[in-house]
Order: structure tokens, then sequence, then C-alpha cells
């Protein structure tokens, strides 16, 4: 989901087109939650490798903020679209996660 | 730029430790691996390039922080003046209180420039005000900043005498000067001043002179009794000499005041010349003072003065000499300064009641009457006279000795006369260009010898006077079958006026300004204070002592106002400045440090501001 935002989306709803059910399970690391670092630090970005000099407490809730929208607007789009989007925690082993979302599921059948 | 300490400078390497630290803690920065960093891009987009000049702008701020406390500590100083930041130094600032800077205004002048000096100063400076003529003996001088100085200035008085540079420094304050040390001087600059001028200050130091501007002055160097072993009647001629240290011509008046009594005279003076001017004084006019008018140093244009007139002597004429005695009677009747009484020997007579003793022919005199005649002798005021004759030999060396040595008879063939009479001294100075006592034969005489004090000499070399302290010793008796001298017009004055000139010594006192008080005691200034015994007399006028007046006046040489040329000057390495122009210079010291302080402010203002 870290990719163009747009062309993930455009490949779903490709999915959806031809009439399959897609269900979205949108791993989020803890970390990229709640950013709780303490200390400054160099923080490298897995994707492009880039680096950058961070001060975690001065940026704490800008980047919460920012995070929190990034997900609410995943989740818009994807409700749009009928798209299921669910985020799971990567702390949260996934096959309780999963079955956890299968209970919810067979529930609302 | 200079700078004080500049090993300090060293430690502005130190500046490079904040951008270590930066790096240092740069590189040890835990590598976190992150999804993205778009987030963090994203919400710091508009921050981040603040963010990372606002890190660069801290970092300066330390570096800076550094460098400006080193070099503030360094004391850097600049050539030129800078924002109006004055020099920094530690500074002698000589003033000139000597009595010539009674010239005019210009004591007052020289405290204006002695401000301005001090301004010229930045307030790290600091001072000591030395006055070029000690006002209080003992006086302690210490480091002071600017505004203790200022007051330290203006509490200098006119000194009334002269001083030197020399004896200034040597008042200097044992406490060790914390900066750069400057002499600045700032006076008249008399030669005088320069007298012994100190070698390290002209090879070492910076000596500055601020010219206090002076002119050409006239000055009474003297008063003096024109004859002073004379016996005045109705009146006395009083002599007073002057100087002219001006490089114009002078004339105006010189006046004398005394009691109810004024006199005044007109006197023209050339360019550096002196000149003497007589005044016609009456006999009850024997203190007083003299003035000069339309001159501009007020110190030396009075002079007091106090002379003892000889008026009245009491004489003990010891053994048989009428000669002697009709020499000190007047035959015409008129009245003589003399009051005789004639006795055979010493004796009992009470001598504290006589001023002069006179022993016509030396006999035996007694151990008793020895000790009588010392203590006669040590009071001030008193003399012995004594005529030798042929028994004398071998017998009187008690009481003449320390005055002379008493040899052999001499009896020449035929007669000796006298041909040398010094008439440098006062009692043979009527005698000055005339062959004095020229006809006056000696038949016989004692050949007397001493190392000095011979006054008359006979033609074959052997003293015929002798006056040596309060002793006077004729080498022949006053007799005529000795000499003719009884007889001659010399005789009477030269007995007089060797008489009169014991009685007269105490006019060679005269004190002046500077001298010790001691050994006189309890004596009282003009304003009637009395001054303790190791005190000295401060100002010029009449003090007394005892019920007795005594008279101060100035240093003489002191109003000589030539002042110190540019080629001595060059070679003393003194150099003359203009306090506005020439003693610019920047103390950069304060400005560094504040520039540190506020570094240090704005790092914490970078800090807080996010």
């Amino acid at each position: 989901m870290l990719d163009d935002p747009d062309n993930v989306l455009k490949a779903l709803r490709s999915f959806r087109y031809r009439k399959h059910e897609v269900i979205v399970f949108h791993i989020v690391d803890r970390d990229e939650r709640d950013f709780p670092f303490e200390e400054s630090a160099v923080f490298s970005d897995l994707e492009s490798g880039s680096e950058m000099v961070v001060t975690p407490g001065l940026m704490r809730s800008r980047y919460k903020k920012r995070f929190s929208e990034f997900l609410d607007s995943c989740h818009r789009n994807l409700l749009e679209s009928h798209i299921d989007h669910t985020v799971l925690d990567t702390a949260t082993p996934y096959d309780r996660a999963l079955f956890a979302y299968l209970q919810k599921r067979a529930r609302l059948i | 730029m200079t700078f004080l300490h500049p090993w300090f400078l060293l430690g502005s390497v130190l500046a490079a430790v904040p951008v270590l630290i930066h790096l240092w803690f740069r590189k040890r920065l835990k590598k976190v691996p992150f999804s993205t960093l778009r987030f963090l891009k994203s919400t710091e987009a508009r921050r981040f390039g603040w963010l990372k000049l606002r890190e660069w702008l801290i970092l300066l701020t330390r570096c800076l922080f550094v460098l400006f406390l080193f070099v503030g500590l360094a004391r850097p100083h600049l050539k030129s003046t800078l924002f109006g930041i004055g020099r920094l130094a530690s500074v002698y600032l000589i003033a000139d209180n000597s009595y010539s800077m009674a010239y005019g205004d210009n004591l007052g002048r020289m405290k204006e420039l002695g401000r301005q000096v001090i301004a010229r100063y930045s307030t790290n400076s600091e001072f000591c005000i030395i006055p070029l003529c000690e006002e209080r003996v003992g006086t302690e001088y210490y480091w002071m900043r600017s505004e203790s100085a200022l007051h330290a200035l203006d509490r200098i008085g006119l000194a009334y005498t002269g001083g030197s540079i020399r004896e200034a420094v040597d008042r200097l304050p044992e406490m060790e000067p914390r900066h750069t040390v400057e002499y600045v001087y700032v006076g008249d600059g008399q030669v005088d001043n320069f007298r012994d001028f100190p070698v390290p200050l002209s090879t070492e130091g910076l000596f500055f002179w601020v010219q206090v501007a002076t002119g050409g002055n006239i000055g009474i160097s003297r008063v003096r009794l024109k004859d002073p072993v004379a016996v005045p009647q109705q009146s006395y001629t009083m002599q007073v000499m002057l100087n002219s240290y001006s490089p114009r011509a002078w004339s105006g008046k010189i006046g004398v005041t005394s009691g109810d009594c004024y006199l005044e005279n007109d006197c023209e003076l050339q360019s550096g010349a002196e000149a003497i001017v007589d005044f016609e004084m009456p006999v009850e006019c024997a203190a007083g003072k003299f003035e000069i008018f339309d001159d501009s140093l007020l110190a030396d244009n009075v002079y007091y003065f106090m002379k003892q007139l000889p008026q009245s002597m009491k004489i003990l004429l010891v053994g048989d000499s009428p000669y002697l005695l009709r020499a000190l009677q007047s035959e015409s009747g008129a009245e003589v300064p003399f009051e005789i009484k004639i006795a055979d020997r010493i004796g009992n007579v009470d001598l504290r009641r006589y001023d002069v003793m006179i022993l016509a022919g030396l006999s035996e005199i007694s151990d008793g009457e020895r000790l009588r005649l010392s203590a006669f002798l040590s009071r001030p005021g008193t003399g012995l006279v004594v005529t030798l004759d042929d028994s004398v030999v071998g017998t009187a060396g008690g009481i003449l000795e320390g005055v002379c040595r008493i040899e052999e008879n001499v009896v020449p063939k035929g007669y000796v006369v006298v041909n040398w009479v010094d008439t440098d001294h006062r009692v043979f100075k009527i005698f000055e260009n005339q062959r004095a006592m020229r006809d006056v034969l000696f038949y016989r005489y004692v050949r007397i010898s001493a190392p000095d004090g011979v006054l008359a000499r006979f033609s074959t070399g052997d003293p015929c006077i002798i006056l040596r302290g309060n002793t006077a010793v004729i080498a022949c008796r006053m007799v005529p079958s000795s000499t003719n001298f009884v007889y001659k017009s010399s005789f009477v004055p030269v007995l007089l006026r060797l008489l009169v000139n014991f009685v007269a010594g105490s006019q060679l006192t005269e004190f002046r300004v500077g001298e010790n008080v001691a050994p006189l005691e309890r004596v009282r200034t003009p304003a009637g204070d009395v001054l303790a015994s190791d005190d000295f007399f401060k100002i010029p006028g009449f003090y007394s002592h005892n019920g007795e007046s005594l008279c101060v006046n100035v240093e003489p040489g002191e109003g000589d106002l030539r002042i110190l040329g540019q080629e001595r000057a060059a070679i003393l390495n003194v150099q003359k400045v203009d306090p506005e122009k020439d003693l610019a210079g920047s103390d950069l010291t304060t400005l560094f440090l504040i520039m540190a302080l506020l570094s240090v402010f704005f790092e914490l203002g970078f800090i807080l501001l996010r």
C-alpha cells in the first residue's frame, strides 16, 4: 500500500471488475503506527534506500496524524471500490488475525 | 589587531569542538530501517529545510561562542578607534602639580587634559594617578578604575614645589599592573621635570606627554640684605633678585609691603636676564613681602622676607685692651649698637648676658672657664674674637682647638703687611676692588694655621685673620707695639663687621616650601595650624615658631618655564601627544565577550524555536 496509492487501487479494482472478491489485509508495524522512537536516528527508507536524520520528539505528532490520514484514505477508497480493507498489526500472529477476520465475516453472512 | 594575552588564542581552536561533536554524534546515530520516509518528509516538508538550517545555526553559534570567548580572553586591541571604544592599558598618569602650574589656569587645564586622557581608555583599563609633587609624605598610590581616577585627579592641588618624573615614578604602587603599561605625563614639561629621567621609561615603556601650554615668566629668586654685616642707623638696603624666564622683554613694578610701609620700584628686564633691584628700607621694616605685578606665574611673584637687623649687641671685653675699647665706642658721641663690659678674666661673669666675647690676649684659662666658654659658644648668635700675643704659644691650645693651630711667635725684620684679604667674604666685601689694609704694618705676630677660614694673610703667607664657625682669631695683639692697625681707618670697620657677622648669622636661615619642619617643633602655618615635626612646609607665607616668624618661599628654579625640546624628547623617547588625536585605540575585550554571550543567547533561541 505504500506504493503509489492510485496505481495500487487501480490494480485492485481490475480484480474486482472480473468479479473476484478482493480482501486487503493491510499489515502495519506498531512502530509505523505509533512512531515510538525517542532518540534522534538515521531513518532508512526500505523501499528507496534514502536516509534521513530524524528527531522523533519533534515529528511524532505530525507523523501520526499523517499516517492516520493515510490509513483512513486507503480504507475509504477501498470501501468505495467494494474491497474489504483490514489493518493487521505485525505484533499479532497472522493465523489468529486471519481467524478473527473469518469469524467476523461469518457473523456478517 | 594586537593581543595582550595572545596565548589565549590557542583556545580558539576549541571552536572546532562543536563541529567534531556534531560529526561524532551524527556518525554514531542509530540507523533505523523504516517502511517509508514519505510521511516523515511529507509531515515536515515545510519545516524540514528550516530544521536543517536551524541545526547548522546552532552549530555555528556554538562555534562562535568558543571563538569569541577565547579571542575576548586574549584581550584584543585595535590601534584605531572603533565604536568609540578606548585603549586598553595600565596607565600611570603623572599629573604635574608643581608650582609652575600656577601659571594662569594651568592646573585646571592639566586636570581637563587628564580627564580627556582617561576618557581615551576603555573601562577595562586601570589607572594610577600620581601627582608630580607629593602632597603628603608617605601617600600610597594604587590602581583604580576610571571613575575613581577622575576623582583622584580632581583632588590634586598645587604643590608650590618643584618635582620630577623620576621622583614620581619612585612612588609607583607595588601592585603589579594587569595590562600593558603606559605612562602619561600631563604638564607643562619643564626641563627640570625630566631630570634623571628613568632609563627604563625611555627604552621599554610608552611614555606620552600631554602638554599644557605655558609662557614666559618673571620670578623673584631671592631677597637679601645688600650689606648683611653693616649696622644700619636709619635705613638699610634690600636687594631683590629677579630672573626673566620669558622670551620677551618685561617691564613692570615691584612693590614691598611691610606693615604700613609700602615702597615701589620700576624694573625692566631683558629676555633671560637677571636683575637686582635695590630697596632703601626704614630699619623698622624688617619683615614683609615683595611682589611683582603684571606677571602670570603668581607663585614666584611673591617673596616673604624677615631680616634680623643687627641693632644692639652685648660685648664682653676680657683683658686690657684700650684700643679695642676705643674702637667699639663712638668718639663723636653718636649712638653705637654695642653695650660693652670689661672684665680681667672670664671668671664667674654671667656669660648668658652677652652676644660676643673678645679675648684681648690669651692668658691661662682654667678648665672651668673653658667649659663655660664652650657653653657660651654653643648658643646661636654668639661669637668669640681672640687676639693673640706672644704669651699664647704653648699655653692656649685648648680653647682654639678645632679652630686653628698655634705654632710660634714671629718677629720679622722691620714689619710685614697684609697683602691678601678674602673680598668674597661678607666681612671684607667692602674692600672689593681696593687694596685694603695696604698701609697696615705688623711688627710681630703669632704664626697660626688652619685648613680653611682664612680671611686675611700676611705677606709672609701666614694667616692674619681666621674665621671658623663662630670664632675669629687675629694673629696679633691690637696694641701699638705689635701693629699700627689700631691707628688706621680700616681698623674700626673690620672689627665691627667681624662682630656683626656673628649675630647676623641667623639672617641666613631661609626656608623653602617642601623642606622638612624638623628640627623645629610646634611650627604654625599661616592659617594657624600646628605642623608635626615630620611634616614639611607646604605653602609659602609667614609661619610662626615660638613667637617668631619664619618666612617660607617657593623654590626659585621652578619658575623657569623652559620646556623640554623636541630633540631631547626624542632622545628620552617621550612622545608628545594630543589625547583627542593621538591616543586612539580600541579595547575589543568587552565587545568579544558580549558577542560570546550573544552567541549563547542565539543558541538558546534556536533550540527553543521549533
